[in-house]
């Protein structure tokens, strides 16, 4: 049998189900024997329906495709960025870090006009406060 | 029943320069933020709800049905133009949208969309002005029994129609089911997979999850294949073939019976509470290219497609107020907030409503009236300005969208770790998107979870545990067989196209 990426897929699927069954819920959810349904019997019947599609996706015949790994790579780094952005915004707030967050994925992305560079990371942010503290008058994160 | 007095005066009421001037006002706001991906029309009828405290009820929930009205015809503009969906709703749109923009037909794909948003709108308003009273009596009579078949047979043909494999299909509603799961459950209210989170005890906030998979997932993904590309993140080519740019009348009524089969589904699923437009555009979607006797067309920039969806998920925002109107029962996130609103305005929703206040009611529906008017008045105007909104370079675009995205989030669903969880799903989202199990299904599984999960509560209560007792439910034993029977004919169709070599 050729590991192709839908037979890995689904025996990933398969085992997440039997995970969550055997391991997850257990303990993380609670057992309580009031109401109709107990609080597990749905999340069961999930992850059970988990196991069997991911047991079928592996056994049957489908397509291989390729897929570029350097893709992958780059969404995990403008995934962390964001995440990195997201940390720095707990501590030191919205309108200090979207700059430098602005700043750092538009130059990762190729932005090198500087106009373009000012818009994104004084202009949008600028936008954004004017917007949400002066009109809503909501805070920001 | 409401007598003509009543229903003259209430029309009057609403036909006034300053109401008018709240739904323009409604108007404009909805599609220029629906325009904007990150934001939304729900968002929007949030922030708005707390000015509409000093005004009156009527202008004040005349501005909001503005609001949810221009909403339904923004979301489509950036969804067509750079596939990422100014609402979920607007999703499907993208299927067939982005591809004819992709040929150089964006404003051709906008203002069909225009027009069929408008269309469905107008059919499903006409269906509640005159018919609510007794679909409201029908939906009385549906139990828990008849719902949970009803949402059986949702998850069956959504599963079945979008995407490319039924079993992909089946697992992502399972996923989006068992996100669904994360919170208190419904009977007990016991903590379910919070891990020490109490922010997760009312579960993954909606905008969180939605925003995430398909905004941010998508966001990324661009800025990861686009990498060093500065164009803008869509050009409007100007062929100088003025066929490109408008919609013929030809066109618009060879879309006639999609329109109105949209606009039938759009009003059905928007009467039943929990189904929301989502799913209706889908369905819509689905049962066109099943019809269609050129299904493969589809998502490759067919017109068809688009009138599908935007007729459907436009319909569901008049039929949206049947429930809310006659059970006091929401059917979507926006109709929960209009809810609040009405409250909050000294408007109790129920079967006395109509009763207790007809006239502000038959001013509601003269308000939805100008509000469709007016979204087809301000659209063909305000299309091109909005879509000057994200013609601005992919950079710009994307980095806007995403915080944006951050900013709209920590306001909706309350602070920082929404948006950790947005970012968790962005994720979740992008590895789904790259191993072809549809997004789309997961949020629909995802938004019904929580109801789906109290119908079989309420269903085994009702039956006292025993299921065999569902025969003596004949709808729900007919949703039942049609779905099964949904399944059979997508598995034989499947099977043959794979023996013909078209798979």
């Amino acid at each position: 049998m050729i590991l192709e990426t839908d037979r890995i897929a689904g025996l990933i699927i398969a085992t997440l189900g039997l995970v969550l069954l055997f391991v997850v819920f257990p303990f993380a959810i609670e057992d309580m024997d009031d109401g109709s349904i107990k609080p597990d019997t749905l999340p069961n019947a999930i992850a059970a329906f988990l196991v069997v599609c991911g047991i079928l996706l592996a056994i049957k015949r489908s397509e291989q495709t390729k897929r570029d790994p350097r893709e992958l790579m780059l969404v995990l780094l403008y995934l962390a960025i964001i995440a990195a952005g997201l940390f720095a915004i707990s501590h030191f707030g919205f309108l200090i870090v979207s700059p430098f967050l602005a700043l750092s994925i538009m130059l990762i992305f190729g932005e090198r006009r500087p106009i373009w560079l000012a818009l994104g990371c004084v202009g949008m942010p600028a936008i954004i406060w004017f917007l949400v503290i002066q009109v809503l008058e909501r805070s920001l994160p | 029943m409401v007598d003509l007095d009543t229903i003259l005066a209430g029309l009057s009421d609403a036909f006034t320069l300053w109401n008018l001037c709240f739904v323009i006002f409604g108007v404009v706001l909805g599609q220029v933020v629906a325009a904007i991906p990150g934001i939304g029309p729900v968002m929007a009828i949030a922030i708005a709800i707390p000015f509409t405290f000093g005004l009156d009820p009527l202008p004040a929930i005349a501005f909001l049905v503005g609001v949810c009205k221009g909403g339904t015809v923004g979301g489509a503009i950036p969804a067509i133009l750079i596939n990422t969906p100014g609402t979920p709703d607007s999703a499907a749109t993208a299927l067939d949208g982005h591809p004819l923009a992709r040929q150089g037909k964006a404003l051709k794909a906008t203002k069909l969309a225009l027009f069929s948003s408008v269309t469905g709108d107008t059919f499903s308003d006409i269906v509640l002005i005159t018919v609510s009273a007794p679909l409201a009596i029908l939906a009385l009579r549906m139990g828990p029994v008849e719902v949970f078949a009803l949402m059986v047979f949702a998850f069956a043909v959504i599963s079945g129609l979008v995407g490319k494999s039924l079993i992909k299909g089946a697992i992502a509603a399972a996923l989006g089911l068992l996100a669904a799961m994360i919170g208190a459950d419904p009977e007990n209210a016991s903590p379910r997979l919070i891990f020490g989170h109490f922010e997760l005890f009312d579960g993954l906030p909606l905008p969180a999850v939605a925003l995430g998979m398909l905004a941010i997932s998508e966001i990324v993904t661009r800025l990861a294949r686009n990498k060093g590309i500065n164009d803008a993140a869509i050009k409007l080519s100007d062929d100088g073939d003025p066929a490109n740019q408008r919609v013929s009348w030809a066109e618009y009524w060879s879309c006639r019976y999609t329109m109105l089969r949209g606009a039938v589904i759009g009003t059905l699923l928007g009467a039943t509470p929990g189904i929301g437009s989502t799913a209706a555009a889908f369905m819509s979607y689905s049962s066109t290219k099943a019809a269609s006797k050129d299904p493969d067309s589809f998502g490759k920039g067919n017109i068809q497609g688009v009138a599908a969806t935007e007729s459907a998920n436009s319909a569901v925002v008049g039929a949206n107020l049947i429930p809310l109107l006659t059970l006091g029962i929401p059917g979507s996130v926006s109709a929960a907030l209009l809810i609040s609103a009405f409250m909050i305005h000294g408007i109790q929703p129920g079967p006395m409503l109509f009763k207790e206040q007809g006239r502000l009611i038959y001013g509601l529906f003269g308000a939805m009236i100008m509000a469709n008017f007016l979204n087809l008045w301000i659209g063909q105007i305000g299309l091109r300005l909005w879509i000057k909104v994200i013609s601005a370079p992919q950079s710009f675009i994307y980095i806007s969208a995403i915080m944006l995205c951050i900013v709209g989030v920590s306001m909706a669903a309350g602070g920082l770790f929404s948006v950790t969880v947005m970012l968790l799903f962005a994720m979740l989202g992008y590895i789904m998107n790259r191993y072809e199990f549809s997004i789309v299904i997961f949020i629909i599984s995802f938004f019904l979870g929580p109801r789906f999960e109290i119908s079989i509560a309420q269903s085994t209560s009702l039956m006292s545990g025993d299921w065999t007792k569902i025969l003596e439910y004949p709808i729900a034993v007919a949703l039942l067989v049609i779905s099964v029977l949904v399944l059979f004919l997508i598995l034989r169709r499947s099977a043959h196209r794979v023996s013909q070599g078209l798979i």
